[in-house]
């Protein structure tokens, strides 16, 4: 008994020392002042890129944190990624996690003071909202994007207009502290089956109609998910009384002004409230709300409309048809359709190097082995993510290949979705359209739209 | 000197407790005080420096939608505790008798506890959704025009959906406590009041019922404490609107400005707070009922 007990004790003091080993331990090579020193003189321009490579290749690692939710995604990560990447003999370390969990780690480690090359991520898949977060918060490496060889791929030009989706992430400029990386469509689907092509709206006023003439067919994802929320703001800009689409929702809501925004987004938001009775669930009678069915994800959504619930689909990817059609999740017989034709968002999603950074270096040269040509045709070839750079900078045969190399678009045109492409609204509008949307249709509240929006606007645009 | 201390019956009981102590703290009294800081305006890294104040906590309690889901959530916890705890009993006596098949039905009641609750969400799902299997056969035996006159039992605000999925775990999970416990009652006591004239449900209630009672009690608890805070059911069953304390303050949590978070910790320490005050008033009760009795016999 005696012994066990001096045993356990021996035991667990065994344990602690480990534990206070490994919490003092090394936490890599690199040096912070070391790297802050490094961050100052490259974005001053004052190193050379073999000087980079070079420092990249003594960090020897670097910890890139990205989404994992796609299985094609994470293999593709292996198959050529990894590869891309050690070519230079820096170890990718790949961190699957939810990217708003990574703007916390950032956050929390520079709140526990650690500086320059003194975090621990190097570089995070990212955009919208959570990149607007690490801006606000100082918490980026700097203003790098122009700086790395393979950057002439990319329109960052400020006088082009092609330039202004990858200088604006959801309104925030990017101060090119983040790099493009892939490109996303909001794109509608149909199952031709059910819905036959010339029934097919364009637009959300024929919509309207066909769920008349249907009730019960339709449904769209509950914000705050984005695909429920970006569904809204698709909505708001054909809405917009102006006819100037996405316009005003581009700007500062500070600079838009209450009065203007509710103005701007009441139709929208009436139309939502007048279509409930004739949504998935909803009852089906005019004036009759029913109790109409929000599906929570877009997985949730997807299933329903695979099962023969509903008769369109909705996600962020004009590829994904292709891919979900070969996997066998889509029948042979859906198509993405050109709707509504007054835009459909198109956002970048971007690279994105944290301002402590464990590897700066190894993050730079990491990010611009995945920004070549090469690496964004194998992307789009291998697993439908559409090119973040900008073809028209490439030569004439490297553009062909990304034209051979793109999977079948069911339906339309590489030129149609090209024509109907519009931008994101101002990230700082998102939280607005969201708690709009929960108190005025999900609660149904009693009170004037306007209160509503006001309430809204104030807990958000302070 | 130093072997006496380690012979000191206090030093060794603090050596035993301990981790389990250290644990806790750690793992729960922790991240509960973070909780409550942030919630008080404490979150410098969220830029938040607003120590201390009630702003957050004033906003969340005073607004229509926490007050709703205070309700709903509940009303989700209470029904399906009070069901549970019926049926597992009912179930536990039942099998504490001779019952033919026993062995086999008692394996087969126990079968929803190795199940995850999002299994026990799925089958929900595939049997009593519009296009689940129940619809559809209704539908196909004549007995509905379309499945979608089936009636909505999921996402809707009834919850009927969510409260399904925690019996299918619960009944089980009080069946095997409630055993346990009558297993160390044995049945002579039942046995010797009948003897005596008791009628069943008088030994039931006079005799068997007081001494499993503290396992009653103990499954309740779990279960009830279980429903109030899970997250994910409701998620994925409930309807949008009404949506339980866990969903909304986890809407807040994930809201991207990151200033808003004590209102979502504020939602948590309410969640504790409620939470607690309902097991603390549960447990008040059972006390005084205990003592009322004069004890155990």
């Amino acid at each position: 008994m005696k012994r066990i007990r001096r045993g356990a004790l021996r035991f667990s003091l065994l344990v602690m020392t480990a534990l206070a080993v490994l919490a003092c331990g090394d936490r890599g090579a690199a040096d912070p002042g070391d790297a802050a020193a490094f961050r100052e003189a490259f974005l001053a321009g004052r190193l050379s890129w073999t000087e980079v490579e070079e420092r990249a290749a003594r960090e020897g690692e670097v910890e890139f944190y990205h989404w994992g939710g796609s299985e094609a995604l994470n293999s593709w990560m292996e198959t050529s990624a990894r590869p891309d990447i050690e070519r230079y003999d820096i170890r990718l370390n790949l961190r699957r996690s939810d990217t708003r969990d990574v703007v916390d780690l950032i956050l929390a480690d520079m709140a526990t003071g650690r500086g320059p090359g003194e975090g621990t991520v190097d570089m995070v898949w990212i955009n919208g909202e959570n990149f607007r977060t690490l801006k606000d918060n100082d918490a980026l490496f700097g203003s790098f994007a122009a700086l790395l060889p393979n950057s002439r791929y990319f329109a960052l030009d400020p006088d082009d207009p092609a330039s202004s989706v990858n200088l604006f992430d959801f309104g925030t400029p990017t101060e090119l502290m983040e790099m493009p990386w892939a490109a996303f469509q909001y794109t509608f689907r149909i199952d031709t089956e059910r819905v036959r092509p010339e029934d097919v709206p364009r637009t959300f006023a024929q919509l309207e109609e066909w769920m008349r003439a249907n009730p019960g067919r339709f449904a769209y994802v509950a914000p705050p998910h984005y695909i429920g929320t970006t569904f809204v703001q698709t909505l708001m800009y054909e809405k917009n009384p102006d006819g100037t689409r996405y316009e005003p929702f581009l700007q500062d809501p500070a600079d838009l002004g209450r009065g203007e925004f509710i103005r701007l987004v009441k139709p929208a938001f009436e139309y939502l409230r007048r279509l409930e009775p004739y949504l998935l669930g909803g009852g089906g009678t005019e004036g009759r709300r029913g109790s109409p069915v929000y599906p929570a994800t877009a997985g949730a959504l997807q299933s329903r409309f695979v099962g023969g619930e509903v008769d369109f689909d909705m996600e962020f990817g004009v590829f994904d048809v292709d891919r979900d059609i070969r996997s066998g999740v889509y029948p042979e017989s859906v198509r993405n359709i050109i709707f509504p034709e007054s835009g459909m968002i198109t956002d970048k999603s971007f690279l994105a190097i944290p301002w402590n950074a464990p590897n700066p270096a190894a993050a730079l040269v990491a990010v611009n082995a995945l920004s070549s040509p090469a690496s964004h045709l194998s992307k789009l070839a291998d697993i439908g993510y559409a090119p973040g750079l900008d073809l028209p900078l490439l030569d004439p045969e490297d553009q062909e290949s990304f034209r051979q190399a793109a999977p079948d678009l069911h339906g339309v045109t590489a030129e149609e979705l090209a024509k109907h492409e519009a931008p994101n609204v101002n990230a700082r509008f998102v939280d607005v359209i969201d708690a709009i949307w929960m108190t005025y249709v999900a609660e149904r509240s009693e009170r004037e739209f306007e209160e509503i929006v006001a309430d809204a606007w104030d807990s958000v645009v302070r | 000197m130093s072997r006496n201390f380690f012979r000191d019956r206090r030093v060794v009981i603090f050596l035993g407790l301990a981790p389990a102590v250290g644990t806790l703290l750690f793992l729960f009294v922790g991240p509960l005080l973070v909780a409550l800081v942030q919630s008080l305006g404490h979150a410098p890294i969220y830029r938040v420096h607003r120590f201390p104040t009630l702003e957050f906590h004033r906003q969340v309690l005073f607004s229509t939608r926490f007050r709703i889901a205070a309700v709903v959530t509940l009303y989700y916890a209470l029904v399906p505790t009070f069901l549970a705890t019926l049926l597992g009993v009912a179930l536990a006596v039942t099998f504490s008798r001779r019952v033919r098949g026993k062995r086999f039905l008692s394996f087969f009641f126990r079968l929803p506890l190795v199940v995850p609750y999002l299994v026990g969400a799925a089958m929900v799902v595939a049997l009593f959704a519009n296009g689940g299997l129940i619809a559809r056969l209704l539908y196909a035996a004549g007995l509905i025009e379309s499945t979608g006159q089936f009636p909505r039992i999921l996402f809707s605000a009834g919850g009927w959906g969510i409260m399904l999925v925690y019996l299918f775990k619960q009944v089980p999970f009080t069946f095997i406590i409630v055993t346990a416990v009558l297993s160390g009652v044995g049945p002579e006591y039942e046995e010797a009041a009948r003897t005596l004239g008791a009628s069943r449900m008088q030994a039931f209630r006079f005799v068997l019922l007081p001494r499993i009672m503290p396992g009653v009690v103990t499954s309740s608890l779990l279960v009830f404490a279980f429903n109030f805070q899970s997250y994910e059911i409701p998620y994925l069953l409930g309807a949008t609107f009404p949506a339980t304390l866990p969903v909304e303050a986890l809407r807040r949590f994930n809201v991207p400005d990151l200033t808003r978070r004590p209102e979502a910790m504020a939602y948590v320490v309410a969640i504790t707070v409620i939470s607690g005050i309902v097991l603390f008033a549960y447990l008040r009760l059972y006390r005084r009922w205990e003592r009322s009795r004069g004890g155990v016999g």
